[in-house]
This record gives C-alpha cells, sequence and structure tokens, in this order.
C-alpha cells in the first residue's frame, strides 16, 4: 500500500501534504493535552511498534503470506490520535532510511494508512464493541471487523489516489503522465487482494492481537472502549440528521445553476439523447432491477415543484440512514449472542 | 525415520531464506527472520558507504536531505523520456561520488526496475494506452466472455511504451537519490536534519527516539521468532500460525508499554519536564551551501529543460 516517488503528481501530493499538515498539528496538540510528559516516549515506542508490526509475516490458506499495517491496533489500544503519530512516524522512518513509500507520496501514505485506516477501524470498533462492560470476545470480534473494515477503507483510498492520476495529469495528446490506470482499473486492483486476502490478515492480528492482551493483562487500558459517560452514538446521530436536513442543498443548487446529471450516471433515456444511441448492453442491463424509489423520489416525482423533490430527496435521506442502521443492529445483534454463549456455564 | 529439525541441522543459518524443497509451512517465519535481521544489521551498524572516501562526506545531512529532496520533487516534475534519462544520469553519478557501493546502487535499482516493469506491464497495450500498435501479443479473436467484450486483438502500443518508460526512468532517479541520502548519512543524522525542512522539534525527537528504540523492539521481535523457530519441527497450521503471530504482536506491545514507561521516568529522572530540547545543530559552512546550491540549480535546470524539450 506504500505508493512510491513517481507514481503520484504535484497536482496530488501537494494537497495531501496540505492536509496532513493541520492534521498532524492537530494531532499533537490533543495529545499534548492528553499524554503530557509520557507523550514523547510513548509515541516513539508506539511508532517503533507499529514498524515492527509491518514485519511479522502472517499466513494465509493456500500457502501464501502477508503483513499487517498495525495502525487500527494501536488506534484500539491507544486510541486513534496517538495512531495517527505513531504510523505517521513509522511511514517516515521507513521512506527515509529504507526506501519503503516515497518521499513526496509521504504524506499520501499518511493520509492513507495513518489518518483513514486508524479512525476507519476505532470507529467501527467503537460501533460493535459495546460499552465497556462487553466481554473479550465481542470486543476482539469487534477489533477484527475493525481491522478488516480499516485496512479495505485504506487501500479504496489509495486506489483512488492512483486512479484519478490520469483524469488530472495528461499530456496534450491525452497520455497520463503519473500512474496510468484509471480508477476502473486501479480500485479494483487495490480492493479486490484486500478484500479477498490482507483484509483477513489484518482482522487476525488486530483481533487476535487485542485477545491475547485481554487474556493475558486483563486490566490493560484500551483506549476504544467507550466509558459510561461516554455517549458517541447520540453524536454520531445528532451529526447524520444534520447532514439528512442538508441533503435537499445541493438538489436545490443544481437547480439553480442549471446543472444536468452529475457526469456518468445518466439514465438509458439522458445517455441515449446524449450519445444519440442507447449501447445494447447498457439498454438490456439498464432493465435489470427497478429502484422502489428512483433518483430519491417516487416515479415521477422529478416533474413535481422543487419543494415536493426536497421533501423527497429528505425522506430517502431518512430511509437510507434507517436500513444502514438496521443492518448494523442486525450484526450488534449476532456479536450480542455469541457474548450469551460465552457468558453460559 | 523423523529428520531432525532445521534448527538441530550443521550449518544452521536462522535468517536464511527457507530452502525451495520443504514444505512451505515455516517460511513466513523464516521470511520475516531474514527481514528483521536485515534491518536490525542496517540500524545497530554504521550503514554509511562513504566513511573515508565521497564527494558528500563532508556535507551536513540538512544540507544533504534539502538537495535530496530538491532533486527528487524535481524528477517528479519531469515528463520527456531525455530529460527523466538525464536526472537517472544524474542520480547515479551522485551515488557513485558519493561512494555509494555498485552491489547496493544495483540491488536497489534492480528491484525498482523489476517492481515498477511488472506493475507497468499492462500499460502498455492497447487495452489501457491506446496507439499504433508495435507488437500483436494475443489474438482473442473478440466474441464476449460473460459480460465483457473481447478485443479481436491485443497489441503493445508505442504509446504505451513510452508511458512505461516515462515512469520505469522516473521512479528509478527518485530512489536511487533516496539512496544516496541513506547510503551517505547516518540514520540519526539524517532525522535531526528534518529540521531543515520546517518539520516541528518534537516530531524529529519522536523519530530520533523511534530510531533508537527500533532497534530493541526488532531484537523482541527476533528473539521471538528464534524461540518459535527453535521449537518447531514441522508446520502448526494457517489459524494457529495466524494465533501465534497475534499473540507475539501483542508479546511486543508489552514490551513497548513496559518500555515507554521506563524511558519517561529515566527521562524524567535526567529533568524533563515536557519540553523538547535538541543539541543546537552546527554552522552550515561553505559546503553545505554550495551542495543546496549546486542541486537547486539542477534541478531548475532540468525542469527548463523538460519545458524547452516539450
Amino acid at each position: 500500500m506504500h505508493i512510491p516517488d513517481g507514481y503520484l503528481g504535484p497536482q496530488t501530493y501537494l494537497p495531501a501534504w496540505g492536509v496532513m499538515a493541520p492534521v498532524w498539528s492537530w494531532a499533537s496538540a490533543r495529545l499534548k493535552r492528553t499524554l503530557r510528559r509520557r507523550q514523547l516516549p510513548m509515541m516513539a515506542l508506539a511508532a517503533a511498534f507499529t514498524f515492527v508490526v509491518m514485519m511479522f509475516n502472517v499466513p494465509l490458506p493456500g500457502g501464501t503470506s502477508g503483513h499487517a499495517v498495525g495502525s487500527v491496533l494501536v488506534a484500539v489500544l491507544l486510541g486513534p490520535w496517538v495512531a495517527v503519530v505513531a504510523v505517521s512516524v513509522a511511514l517516515a522512518v521507513q521512506a527515509l532510511l529504507f526506501g519503503d513509500g516515497g518521499i513526496t507520496a509521504l504524506a499520501a501514505n499518511c493520509l492513507t494508512m495513518a489518518v483513514i485506516m486508524p479512525f476507519a477501524g476505532w470507529w467501527t470498533y467503537g460501533l460493535l464493541a459495546g460499552r465497556a462492560g462487553s466481554t473479550p470476545r465481542r470486543r476482539a470480534l469487534a477489533a477484527g471487523i475493525g481491522g478488516y473494515v480499516g485496512v479495505n477503507a485504506a487501500a479504496l483510498a489509495t486506489g483512488v489516489l492512483l486512479g484519478i492520476q490520469p483524469l488530472i495529469a495528461h499530456d496534450a495528446s491525452g497520455r497520463p503522465l503519473y500512474c496510468p490506470f484509471g480508477l476502473a482499473v486501479a480500485v479494483p486492483a487495490m480492493a479486490l487482494p484486500h478484500l479477498l486476502a490482507i483484509g483477513f490478515v489484518e482482522a487476525a492480528v488486530t483481533g487476535l492481537g487485542l485477545a491475547y492482551l485481554m487474556r493475558t493483562e486483563p486490566d490493560i487500558p484500551i483506549a476504544a472502549t467507550p466509558g459510561p459517560g461516554n455517549r458517541p452514538l447520540r453524536r454520531l446521530a445528532a451529526t447524520v440528521a444534520v447532514l439528512a436536513l442538508l441533503a435537499p442543498l445541493g438538489l436545490i443548487a443544481a437547480a439553480r445553476l442549471g446543472a444536468g446529471t452529475a457526469w456518468g450516471e445518466w439514465s438509458a433515456g439522458e445517455l441515449s439523447a446524449l450519445a444519440g444511441r442507447l449501447p445494447a448492453g447498457f439498454g438490456r442491463l439498464s432493465s435489470l432491477w427497478r429502484a422502489p424509489l428512483p433518483d430519491y423520489g417516487p416515479p415521477g416525482a422529478e416533474a413535481s415543484p422543487m419543494a415536493s423533490q426536497a421533501l423527497w430527496y429528505g425522506v430517502s435521506a431518512a430511509l437510507g440512514i434507517a436500513a444502514i442502521v438496521a443492518v448494523v443492529l442486525a450484526l450488534r445483534r449476532l456479536l450480542a449472542g455469541k457474548d450469551s454463549d460465552d457468558a453460559a456455564p | 525415520m523423523t529428520p531432525l529439525p532445521e534448527w538441530l541441522r550443521p550449518g544452521f543459518a536462522p535468517g536464511a531464506a527457507a530452502p525451495r524443497r520443504r514444505r512451505g509451512s515455516l517460511r513466513p517465519l523464516r521470511r520475516a527472520l531474514a527481514a528483521l535481521e536485515a534491518v536490525l544489521s542496517m540500524l545497530v551498524s554504521d550503514s554509511r558507504d562513504d566513511r573515508r572516501t565521497g564527494l558528500l562526506r563532508n556535507a551536513d545531512p540538512r544540507a544533504k536531505l534539502l538537495a535530496g529532496v530538491v532533486l527528487i520533487v524535481a524528477a517528479t516534475l519531469l515528463h520527456g523520456l531525455a530529460t527523466l534519462g538525464l536526472c537517472l544520469a544524474l542520480a547515479v553519478g551522485l551515488a557513485a561520488a558519493g561512494r555509494v557501493r555498485p552491489v547496493r546502487i544495483a540491488a536497489v535499482l534492480g528491484a525498482s526496475l523489476a517492481l515498477t516493469t511488472l506493475v507497468m506491464a499492462p500499460a502498455t497495450l492497447d487495452v489501457v494506452t491506446p496507439g499504433a500498435p508495435v507488437l500483436t501479443v494475443a489474438r482473442p479473436g473478440g466474441g464476449s466472455l460473460g459480460p465483457f467484450r473481447l478485443p479481436a486483438t491485443v497489441a503493445v502500443t508505442g504509446a504505451g511504451l513510452a508511458v512505461a518508460a516515462r515512469m520505469l526512468l522516473r521512479t528509478s532517479a527518485c530512489v536511487t537519490l533516496a539512496l544516496v541520502l541513506a547510503a551517505t548519512s547516518r540514520p540519526q543524522e539524517l532525522l535531526t536534519g528534518l529540521r531543515a525542512l520546517g518539520v516541528p522539534q518534537a516530531f524529529v525527537m519522536v523519530l530520533t527516539m523511534t530510531e533508537r528504540y527500533l532497534a530493541v523492539l526488532l531484537r523482541a521481535a527476533q528473539e521471538l521468532h528464534l524461540a518459535r523457530l527453535a521449537r518447531s519441527i514441522g508446520g502448526i497450521g494457517v489459524r494457529r500460525e495466524e494465533a501465534w503471530a497475534a499473540a507475539g504482536i501483542g508479546a511486543v506491545f508489552r514490551r513497548t508499554r513496559t518500555l515507554a514507561d521506563a524511558v519517561t521516568l529515566a527521562m524524567i529522572a535526567r529533568g524533563f519536564t515536557g519540553e523538547v530540547r535538541l543539541l543546537r545543530p552546527p554552522r552550515w559552512r561553505r559546503l553545505d551551501w554550495l551542495v543546496v546550491t549546486a542541486a537547486a540549480l539542477a534541478a531548475v535546470a532540468l525542469v527548463a529543460a523538460d519545458r524547452g524539450l516539450a
């Protein structure tokens, strides 16, 4: 997942440095408040630990092996902001001393492996692990799933960073100047191995590593365990509700500015009107599935007034959120079922 | 008759690559050991190639780092094959003048070329980079495979070769420049030199401490692997191997916490109050300014030539 120098153009690596500079500044300021004098040695040792985690070869079924990144394990054990700094430092040491990952691409690598990965994994863990009283097995399972989600989110982000290069950097004849593979190639090339193999290595290392620590050191403080006073779900629900209320703004702005359908999201009718013909495969496949709320409203709603369309947009957002919450709750119920099995004598 | 375990045989080398004829169950373990030994030997020994002679031996690491980053950034801005070739030649020339061992240059360049060639091979084909065909490599004959439509022929294109060559030259130049930095400076000096690039003191201190304690944790991981190998005759199955790796990582984390507490107490005992202080770096000399100015001029010349040629 380490992007070397030369694969990303300055149009990508400079904004990545621009994004990471305030993130590093925020992370170190936040840690200064929480870790105080222990900050420096703990940071340094956590970075060294992350480096060592990447040296453990973990066997996979089929005779091959891979290594984990360890960001999610560090995030679960020490907190996501510690993971941001520790993994960034480990990546800097790898790039400068061992040539693993580029120097210009360092910020992009930190964005994917030191920010996106630990936060995606940490949030997943927080959502599935439940309160502090939950059983070790449930927490280890949640950490494993967090590791899987985290590494796949990072791989997807890496695929996107590589895949946008032909779009944003090409010569007069359209030939790519940097990574020549577009999103259609780069995203599956990064996502599939992580979904099918490497994600399971990360899940095993994160889940089993946490399980080992909880078994051998039962009083070990785990940063991501929500305390009785914390209500992360309530905050998340409020944020999602605000975003759902703001969702119709995009629709209204597009109508005001006279913008058409987003590029590449055309319906069969729109594509036929734009291109002058409808590709046979598109025509055949576009009628395979009829969505219950096409274009976020009942059929024919696009001809109704803007206020009505905006209302349907909000309703669609609420329904979408409800569906996702239902899936997550079902997953929680499944994990909670395993808890009750553990509790049985 | 049960064969002797590997570690009891004469000539056993724990970090050596796993022999091909044996079953693969212990190979991840031995591969990890080999990697651990390689990293450890680089960290604990003086990895500088230019201790006695070499163009850059007397230059300040801050100047070398600044010059190296300027040249690497310039390499990422070049697009013409001629200027990229010139940049690679400059990087190899710098490595030779800096007395970097030819074996080390060949190993790093060879690995970079092999990996980039492998990744870029599909980009030479007309299915990724359309253009005038140079060599037909397959004739699927058209038709369809499930939902996918097959092309009549698959050919290497001139445009695809140009794209792949550009990536090969650029990545090779960048990797060689990074090698010059790593091979002509001690790790500690190189990390301290980050101050010259505006990296905050606290980060530099964390980086230098990471480099210092990395060897301790790597040694702990190496001991874990050796202990496991010394007690193994054959494989124990993928699930138990995974559980062992996770337990090993857990053990290293416990060591990390213990060491962090010990280091904190030691630092506090020596008067550490949380304020970061680094040794005042030496003043820049004429040679350091010369190195940075030469790198900046070379970078500007390369980019100007590239834009002019384009």
